[in-house]
């Protein structure tokens, strides 16, 4: 009888792990070695072409502890080299600025100034912000191992934190970068928990004249 | 045999309501429980989403804390607004739990402040027949108390009291923002419910 319990339990488990496998591959399958120069290559390209880009984004953050999903809403601007400002509209207001060398924050009236290089974990988010939207100094970052998949019209990069810090909060970084401009589409981050953020960017509009003071908090 | 259970049985109800009255209405509070009741306008198991901002002279967080009240236990994290988790928390009758820290916030000092000024903060009462006047509401030993006013059946002022001494404050509250001091160690929480 005990038997037959754990032959149905391993035929159950077997069939979800096949399950999932198949319908991953249905989407995405892992890129060849060619595909993977390719993505490189092509992200590379529009990194280098992207001076400036502007877009919205929806940021949503499920919470498996409490079965809920916190949606929040906002605008990106980015300019080169290492400028961002990430400015979060509904449903609060919080602005983050990176810009040489400095993080500037204004929440709620209060407004704070870091410097990365004295401040571990605003470098380390600044890098992966940076690094997410221009896509391509992610792939080259040590900080990260990479595994490449294509899709009919994306390609999915998943980054794994290789440094124990990041591991601590993180557990892998996905990005997806459409192949039309190949620049980043969609960044979700999974943390060690389980719990996942999805920032969705659209409308962007690339090497737009975007003006040094949005660099600075008034 | 009979009458031990029942002893037994009486004690545990009152333990169960947790709080004394004080002053007020002149009905027994001990009758006809109705619901439960937080500082905040919880709707029993749906969530409030809050901008919230922890201050003393040496630091300043800021983040979302998403809370959900279950009854008698408020659930909750608080992240920053970029979605990192900095800790979940668990709070039931004067008892808060951390879970999931982030590292760089996992030392002992910041776990028991956080801990204790969390269950002030989020701890629900069972709602009195008639919520008026002044109620306490003991934790951790008969020496500390949480001290309630209500007002038009809403909890208007709410105190810390350890050792005879005022450690806590709700400092002000209007109907979206609260601001809590631990007067003790010079930290204010700033809790403002955004829409969702």
């Amino acid at each position: 009888m005990k038997s037959i319990v754990l032959k149905a339990v391993f035929l159950a488990i077997a069939h979800v792990v096949v399950f999932h496998a198949l319908s991953f591959s249905q989407n995405l399958k892992p890129a060849t070695e060619l595909q993977k120069s390719e993505i490189i290559k092509k992200m590379q390209s529009a990194a280098l072409s992207t001076n400036s880009m502007e877009c919205k984004f929806v940021q949503s953050k499920t919470l498996s502890v409490l079965a809920e999903t916190v949606t929040s809403e906002g605008k990106m601007y980015f300019k080169k080299e290492n400028k961002l400002r990430w400015q979060y509209e509904k449903p609060y207001s919080y602005i983050y600025i990176l810009s040489e060398g400095k993080v500037y924050i204004k929440s709620e009236g209060n407004t704070s100034t870091f410097d990365t290089n004295s401040n571990k974990m605003f470098k380390e988010i600044s890098e992966i912000m940076i690094g997410g939207v221009r896509g391509n100094l992610l792939l080259n970052n040590k900080k990260f191992s990479a595994q490449y998949f294509m899709g009919a019209d994306k390609a999915v990069i998943k980054l794994t934190p290789t440094g124990a810090e990041l591991k601590n909060m993180i557990s892998s970084i996905n990005l997806t970068v459409s192949t039309s401009d190949w620049l980043v589409k969609s960044i979700e981050m999974v943390e060690k928990g389980g719990d996942i953020t999805l920032i969705t960017f659209t409308e962007k509009n690339v090497n737009k004249s975007i003006a040094d003071t949005l660099f600075r908090l008034n | 045999m009979l009458t031990r259970a029942l002893l037994i049985l009486c004690f545990a109800s009152t333990s169960l309501l947790g709080f004394t009255q004080i002053s007020g209405s002149e009905n027994d509070a001990n009758t006809a429980m109705r619901r439960f009741v937080s500082i905040f306008p919880f709707e029993d198991g749906k969530s409030l989403n809050f901008q919230a901002s922890v201050e003393h002279i040496n630091f300043y967080i800021t983040g979302v804390v998403v809370a959900k009240m279950m009854g008698d236990t408020v659930k909750g994290v608080f992240m920053n607004e970029f979605g990192i988790k900095v800790f979940e928390f668990e709070v039931l009758r004067g008892r808060c739990r951390l879970m999931q820290v982030l590292d760089i916030f996992d030392k002992w000092y910041f776990r028991k402040t956080i801990r204790n000024d969390f269950a002030f903060i989020f701890t629900v009462l069972e709602k009195p027949s008639e919520a008026v006047g002044v109620y306490e509401f003991p934790f951790r030993g008969e020496k500390n108390v949480y001290r309630y006013r209500f007002e038009h059946e809403k909890i208007a002022t709410l105190l810390r009291i350890e050792k005879g001494k005022t450690t806590a404050v709700l400092e002000c509250g209007s109907d979206s923002v609260f601001t809590f001091r631990n007067t003790d160690r010079n930290i204010s929480y700033k809790f403002n419910i955004v829409p969702k």
